[in-house]
This record gives structure tokens, C-alpha cells and sequence, in this order.
């Protein structure tokens, strides 16, 4: 993939990948345990990549953190909060609403 | 904790500008990493942990992710940087060419600085430290505006917007009628110079031997300069036929730049042959003044040129 492929594929993902945090996260997860379970549903997302969006969503008060200790290693637990349930609820009507329009304009371009 | 693994979260960590929790973004990175290695490879040793290293990106690339959106200055205040920081520049150059001009010093106490310009290798030294002391001032502001977070309309209006804006100058083209006259009026300097010792009269009478306008030394000093001038810009002119490049106008304003000086700065206490004529020294000193500042402008532009052009290649 060439770095103009990796810069659209960067410039599509930013809102998918919100998305997608935050409806993996009603189950709380660690930041390998969700790469895990990206790649189990079929998707990947690079780990320097998720890392950063995990912090911002918990700084923007969408997702709440936790640190906990297992077999001696910290691990920090995420998990989507009311707000971020709300916003995630915003972002894919605005979503929805998006693959609405890219299909009616898709099937313009296929009749015509 | 394994050597590699703590050297790449030292980078991270040099990388890495967050206000709060960086303490504990190295120790998630830490611990994924510590768990990628065990999951992938079976065993923790310092070989699979620099495998997992590699794939996690180096650290410079981590520490841009962590702070992508974070904005110095809001983009859309950019075009005012440059703007409000040439504006001030000239307020306070103009302030500054005044104090020399006039003999004259400004204080501004409450800002803790005075103006006070005593020659003119003082005033064209302070050209470049004067335009990054505005540029600073300016980029503090913005960034103070853009900290705040507040929407704040900044004054541009659009008449000035057009005064200021810089085009980009075109590359000289080589001109064959330039190098003509000036070919000409350089033979004609060298040999009028190889016959009076001077090229500035005060009188032409075919009948009668002109009468030189300076005093002789200096005659001869601004004479030669002026030869020097000729020979100079029927260079610059014919380069253009080899190479095009902004260096040229730099060097050139650069060249013009110290001749211009050095004549304002000249030694010779007579400079007119009739004293009476020294009335008008502080009229050339004034028009030497004007030239010094068309060719700082025409540098900064030359200079913004060449900037943009590397650009957009």
C-alpha cells in the first residue's frame, strides 16, 4: 500500500474507528485485548493507532478507565460511558445518514 | 525491565508532549508490549521484545499519534502570523529608521525597551532580530488565542489584505536590450574614468574641460563604485542566460545592500567640490536611506519567493 493509500485509509478511519471503539467497549477491555477482538470480527487496526484513540475518547469523558493488576502486569480496562453511549449514538445516525447518500450517489453513477 | 524495551519508552517518553497521563501511556505501551511478546513468541526475551518493538512503530511515529490534533496555533489564525508579524516589523523598523534619521530615541517604558538607533550597521543588524522579536510577539498572542480556546475575530480588513500580500517575484529573464545600455554606459564610465579620473561633472562645455563635481577623492571613490555597479549588473544580467535562480536577486540586494552602506558610511570629509553644494548631503543620505529599504524589501521578497517555490516542487 502506497503512503497515498495509507493517508486516505487514515483520513476514512477517523470517524469509523470512533465508531467502532465505541461499540466494542460495552464489554470492558484492555488495549491488546481489543486489537484481539478487532481481528476476531474480521478488521485490523494498528496498535499505535488505537492506543491514542483510547485516550482521547477517555479524555473526552466517552469512555471510563480503570487499572487492574493480572498475573503481575497492569492493565488498563475500558469501557464506554452514558455520554459516550450518547455520542455513539449521534455518530451513527451521522454515519447512516453518509452510507445513505454514498449509495444513493452510487447508484446514480452505475445508471448513468 | 528489558534494556530495549525501557530505551524505546525513554524515546517515546522524549517524544511524547502531553500535559497529564504520560506516566501512565508508557505504562500501557509497556505492558502491551510485555503481553504482545509472551502471546506471539511464547517466551519474554530481548530478541521477541524488539520484534515487538519494531511492529509497534518506532517511537517518534507513537508519540505523533498521541498528540494528533493538538494545535500551537489554530490553522485558521496561520495567515495572521505572518500578516500582524510583518505589520509590527515595519512599525518598529519604521520607528528605528526615524531614530537614526532624525537623531532621535523613543522609550517605552511601560514595555521595558527603548529605541535608540546611533549608526547605520546598527540599524540594518537589527533588520533580522527586529522581524523574529515581531514574529515572536505574534506567535505568543495567536497561541495564547488559540489556548483559550475562545472565538475570537481577529482584525484584518480586506484593503489592507491586499496592500501586504507578497506575490512571488518571477525569475529573471535575460534581456538583450539591458545588456545593450548597460555595455554601453560601462564602456563609456571606463573611458571618460581612464581620461578625467572621474565620471560625475558638474559642467559640460565641449569647448572648455568639465568641471568634476565631487571633490577628488571622492570622485574617484564614487566613480569606481559606480564603474563597479555597471560591471556588476551587466553580470547579473548575462547569468540568467545559464542558470535561473532567486540566489541571484539575494546576491545582488546582498552586493547593493553594502555598497549603499558603505557610501552613507563614506570617510571623505569633502565630498562636493563647492561647499555650497553640502546642503544637499542630507538629502542623498535620505534618498541612500530609501534605496537601503527597497533593497531590504526586495530581499525579503526574493527570500519569501524562493521559500515558496521549494515549496510547491
Amino acid at each position: 500500500m502506497s503512503i497515498q493509500d495509507n493517508k486516505i485509509e487514515a483520513e476514512m478511519n477517523r470517524g469509523f474507528l470512533q465508531i467502532m471503539v465505541l461499540l466494542a467497549l460495552e464489554t470492558p477491555m484492555y488495549g491488546y485485548m481489543m486489537l484481539r477482538f478487532i481481528e476476531e470480527i474480521g478488521y485490523s487496526i494498528e496498535e499505535n493507532t488505537l492506543y491514542p484513540i483510547l485516550r482521547r475518547l477517555d479524555k473526552n469523558g466517552w469512555l471510563s478507565s480503570r487499572w487492574d493488576v493480572e498475573h503481575d502486569r497492569p492493565k488498563k480496562y475500558y469501557k464506554i460511558t452514558e455520554e459516550g453511549k450518547m455520542i455513539r449514538k449521534k455518530l451513527l445516525s451521522i454515519r447512516q445518514k453518509q452510507d445513505g447518500i454514498i449509495s444513493k450517489l452510487l447508484k446514480e453513477v452505475n445508471n448513468g | 525491565m528489558d534494556r530495549n524495551l525501557k530505551i524505546h519508552l525513554e524515546e517515546i517518553d522524549h517524544y511524547l508532549i502531553l500535559n497529564e497521563g504520560k506516566k501512565e501511556v508508557l505504562e500501557e505501551i509497556e505492558s502491551h508490549i510485555l503481553e504482545k511478546t509472551e502471546k506471539d513468541f511464547g517466551e519474554i526475551s530481548e530478541e521477541n521484545i524488539q520484534k515487538t518493538i519494531n511492529s509497534f512503530g518506532s517511537a517518534k511515529e507513537v508519540a505523533e499519534k498521541y498528540i494528533e490534533g493538538f494545535q500551537i496555533i489554530s490553522p485558521s489564525y496561520k495567515n495572521y502570523l505572518f500578516r500582524y508579524t510583518w505589520i509590527l516589523f515595519a512599525l518598529q523598523y519604521c520607528l528605528k529608521i526615524i531614530s537614526y534619521t532624525f537623531n532621535v530615541a523613543f522609550n517605552f517604558s511601560l514595555l521595558g525597551f527603548s529605541i535608540r538607533i546611533k549608526g547605520i550597521m546598527q540599524l540594518l543588524s537589527e533588520a533580522p532580530a527586529t522581524w523574529i522579536y515581531s514574529f515572536g510577539i505574534v506567535a505568543l498572542v495567536l497561541y495564547l488565542i488559540t489556548q483559550s480556546e475562545k472565538e475570537i475575530n481577529l482584525i484584518w480588513p480586506q484593503f489592507v489584505v491586499s496592500r501586504f500580500k507578497i506575490k512571488t517575484l518571477p525569475l529573471n529573464e535575460p534581456s538583450k536590450t539591458k545588456i545593450g545600455i548597460i555595455t554601453v554606459l560601462l564602456v563609456i564610465s571606463l573611458f571618460v574614468y581612464s581620461k578625467y579620473n572621474t565620471i560625475f561633472f558638474m559642467t559640460v562645455n565641449l569647448h572648455q574641460p568639465p568641471v568634476p563635481l565631487f571633490a577628488s577623492a571622492f570622485s574617484q571613490f564614487i566613480s569606481l563604485l559606480v564603474i563597479g555597479f555597471f560591471i556588476f549588473e551587466l553580470i547579473y544580467s548575462i547569468i540568467p542566460y545559464f542558470i535561473k535562480t532567486y540566489w541571484i536577486n539575494l546576491v545582488s540586494n546582498c552586493v547593493y545592500l553594502i555598497a549603499a552602506v558603505f557610501l552613507l558610511n563614506n570617510p571623505f570629509k569633502e565630498i562636493f567640490i563647492q561647499p555650497s553644494l553640502n546642503i544637499l548631503k542630507p538629502f542623498c543620505s535620505f534618498i541612500l536611506i530609501g534605496i537601503i529599504v527597497i533593497v531590504v524589501v526586495d530581499f525579503y521578497k526574493a527570500l519569501i519567493s524562493m521559500v515558496r517555490t521549494k515549496k510547491t516542487i
